[in-house]
């Protein structure tokens, strides 16, 4: 497919912030008229460099909007991005890297596990790192860091959400099974939605939930026939498929010569985004719902939204960004708002100015909240079904989910807990 | 080794790896926060090389699994730390390398009586497997998501106590620990035992025929190899704050044989050579997205195929050739 985001274009989006990287040599040595550095952390190599790319194109094309229209506080913006490779080792290295450099300001992260090995070295560093994609509850609960925000949603938020979406929309699907895999984000994921199963059910439908015991496969498994013949006896009507990313498309793969897909009447996806469905092409399970940081379809007309989608679509050539390209977009935004609103690029400063901070964003304004750094967002969910075009699948509709709907009270320091889902 | 005339001499070698420890030491004055961080990696990673070498280069054992002894002396120590906190700090980073050399020895009475040369590898490559499956579905170790919150311990010496997380403290904690488990190394290589074992890897057979017992030295040699490299794993945990599986992936059991392979498999201090020489790739290339690897993987292709004998052993041979010696056969 030509719309696909080559490794050309990533080279392209690397050049164009290789100054960055060049101007690292000259360490520390910069007057405050100098360009506000940003740190970008993300996989730009290895498996996860597919993610990866996105956040380094939506971080690139926030900062050159920035750029052109004055820059913050009348300073241009850099971006220093940095490598990763989603391991927590690299992760930790990148960030003392860049604070060795004098950038005190850092974003992106897509792993959690990086996230959690950052998180605590951050106020020994005097940095900040903004979250744009890491989802585990606990970088706002029991790992909770003063130095640490997150303006992308949770796992605990989405999936809360997604729970509501289905009670909203499928008020007789009552009964619920699941097939997630073994990791810890497997089965957070599932709690969470569960919980929201059995708060909203009745809330909106007057109806209690069934759900029945989750089948637990292996992470990266490469064969699911098993779990699949025990799934096809399983007398719920209600999907929900915990098996993200490249071992979704492997299982959605095996599953279409079962009929999983007619099997039940609702399947749901924590959050491949297009992932499943441009694997699958005229296979697309008919009806899936899949979670998404962003999707620029749903916020159509709103100028950042559409500034942001055409620009990504004039660098890459793909029609389809991820919603990490959304997330990384804002993170910079976040930033440029709280550098705006804190007349600095302090640390303290600038920690004060992110902490209820709102600004507005490709998807809609965000708040940061006060207590434990996590930022109340819109909830993105897009449904998918096979069709005769070319590329075999369609977007069927979307649903935006407000996230004061979903979000848990803040409890920084505290491990979450659940107020339905009493296993 | 013995000493050839082209090498060194022990106390020219003693000076040079003082002046490292000195640079070592010297790092957090001169460099930023990201190079200390590295550094201290690297002084682990140097050990850790240094540990695999000891069975290789000593006994001739080929593990493809030396990183579930790192990894299993990490998440030991992370969890000990945390289930017993009244421990003194040193003695739960020595309990987690002495459970190390205990599973080593227990696993070795076995694996190394059936099998050797490539089996003894496979064999090694598969628990290292099981190791690394354990950790990643274990619900008390993180699973794939890691072991968190590691602390850096408050030392208490008697006459007064160091606070790790204080500064470079812990940097500086684990420069001298890494240099004591190198000397530990070091002592093993050059004493009676590693004459044995030097013995047994020219020639097991002929070891075996002048009434050396073969196997159990090379159980000796497995079991330090692996209590010492799980005492690098311990202190990797608080360093980083963290552990995931990836410790015990086939990759980092990949690294201490890439290392010994650029610094010189034939020299005591080739692993650490590697691994120092490693770590400058790595940093050098860190802004080399995407073709990082490839950069490093063609420098080390490079470096293997034009010096055998890996960078001392290409140092050792520059020697030779402004000496105009011979080196010894």
């Amino acid at each position: 497919m030509s719309t696909t985001f080559t490794r050309r274009h990533f080279t392209g989006l690397l050049a164009a912030s290789g100054a960055g990287a060049l101007s690292l040599s000259s360490k520390g040595a910069r007057a405050q008229s100098g360009p506000i550095r940003l740190g970008l952390i993300s996989p730009l190599s290895g498996s996860q460099e597919i993610i990866g790319r996105y956040q380094l194109a939506g971080a690139t094309i926030a900062v050159n909007q920035i750029n052109q229209a004055g820059g913050v506080l009348g300073r241009k913006l850099e971006l220093v991005p940095r490598d990763d490779k989603a391991a927590p080792a690299a992760g930790v290295a990148a960030s003392k890297d860049l604070v060795g450099a004098g950038v005190n300001l850092m974003f992106g992260v897509l792993s959690s596990g990086v996230a959690l090995a950052i998180a605590p070295t951050l106020q020994g560093d005097n940095a900040v790192l903004v979250l744009s994609a890491a989802s585990a509850n606990e970088l706002t609960h029991d790992q909770f860091s003063p130095n640490l925000f997150r303006i992308s949603d949770q796992a605990f938020m989405r999936q809360r959400a997604l729970a509501r979406l289905v009670a909203a929309d499928y008020p007789a699907i009552t009964t619920w099974t699941a097939i997630n895999p073994q990791t810890a984000i497997g089965t957070s994921n599932w709690d969470s939605f569960v919980d929201g199963l059995m708060q909203f059910y009745p809330e909106l439908t007057k109806k209690q939930v069934e759900v029945a015991e989750a089948i637990w496969a292996k992470f990266g498994a490469t064969d699911y026939k098993n779990d699949l013949t025990q799934l096809m006896r399983r007398s719920s009507e209600g999907l929900y498929c915990g098996v993200y990313g490249g071992d979704a498309v492997t299982m959605f793969g095996q599953a279409a010569s079962y009929g999983l897909t007619k099997k039940f009447k609702v399947i749901v996806d924590p959050g491949s985004e297009f992932i499943i469905a441009q694997a699958m092409g005229k296979n697309t399970p008919p009806g899936l719902w899949s979670g998404f940081h962003w999707y620029f379809g749903a916020y159509k007309g709103r100028k950042i939204n559409d500034e942001l989608y055409d620009a990504y679509v004039k660098q890459t050539g793909d029609k389809f960004p991820a919603g990490y390209v959304g997330e990384a977009h804002a993170a910079v935004l976040a930033y440029a708002a709280a550098i705006q609103k804190a007349g600095g690029t302090e640390t303290a400063q600038v920690i004060r100015a992110l902490e209820g901070l709102t600004f507005d964003t490709c998807k809609g304004e965000r708040t940061i909240r006060k207590e434990d750094h996590q930022a109340i967002c819109d909830l993105n969910f897009v449904q998918f079904g096979p069709d005769s075009s070319d590329q075999g699948w369609t977007v069927t509709g979307h649903k935006v989910i407000k996230g004061a709907d979903a979000i848990e009270p803040p409890t920084p320091g505290q491990p979450l807990k659940f107020q339905y889902n009493k296993k | 080794m013995e000493p050839s005339p082209a090498q060194a001499s022990p106390l020219m070698r003693f000076g040079l790896a003082m002046l490292c420890m000195a640079a070592f030491l010297a790092l957090p004055g001169i460099a930023d926060k990201g190079i200390v961080f590295l550094a201290g990696t690297v002084a682990l990673q140097m050990v850790f090389g240094l540990t695999w070498n000891l069975m290789f280069g000593q006994t001739g054992l080929v593990s493809f699994g030396h990183a579930s002894f790192f990894a299993v002396g990490g998440y030991a120590y992370a969890y000990a730390a945390r289930a017993l906190p009244q421990v003194h700090p040193l003695l739960t980073f020595a309990g987690a390398g002495l459970l190390c050399a205990a599973i080593a020895a227990l696993v070795g009475l076995i694996a190394l009586r059936r099998s050797q040369g490539v089996y003894f590898a496979i064999l090694t490559l598969a628990l290292s497997q099981i190791v690394y499956l354990v950790i990643s579905s274990s619900a008390a170790l993180g699973r794939e998501d890691g072991f968190t919150g590691i602390r850096r311990p408050k030392l208490p010496l008697g006459w007064t106590t160091i606070d790790l997380a204080a500064g470079n403290a812990y940097y500086y904690f684990i420069v001298v620990v890494s240099a004591l488990l190198a000397g530990i190394v070091w002592w093993v290589t050059h004493s009676r035992v590693g004459r044995v074992f030097r013995a047994i890897q020219q020639d097991p057979e002929r070891a075996a025929f002048l009434g050396i017992p073969v196997q159990r030295y090379r159980l000796m040699s497995y079991a330090i190899a692996s209590g010492v490299a799980g005492v690098t794993g311990a202190l990797f945990g608080p360093w980083l704050q963290i552990l995931t599986p990836e410790v015990a992936h086939w990759t980092a059991s990949a690294r201490p044989i890439l290392y010994t392979l650029l610094g010189g498999v034939h020299f005591f201090w080739g692993p650490a050579v590697g691994a120092l020489g490693f770590a400058v790739l790595e940093y050098g290339t860190r802004t080399l997205h995407g073709i990082s690897e490839i950069v490093t993987g063609a420098i080390l292709l490079a470096v293997v195929l034009a010096a055998p004998g890996g960078i001392l052993g290409a140092v050792a041979r520059l020697r030779q050739r402004i000496t105009g010696k011979e080196r010894r056969p």
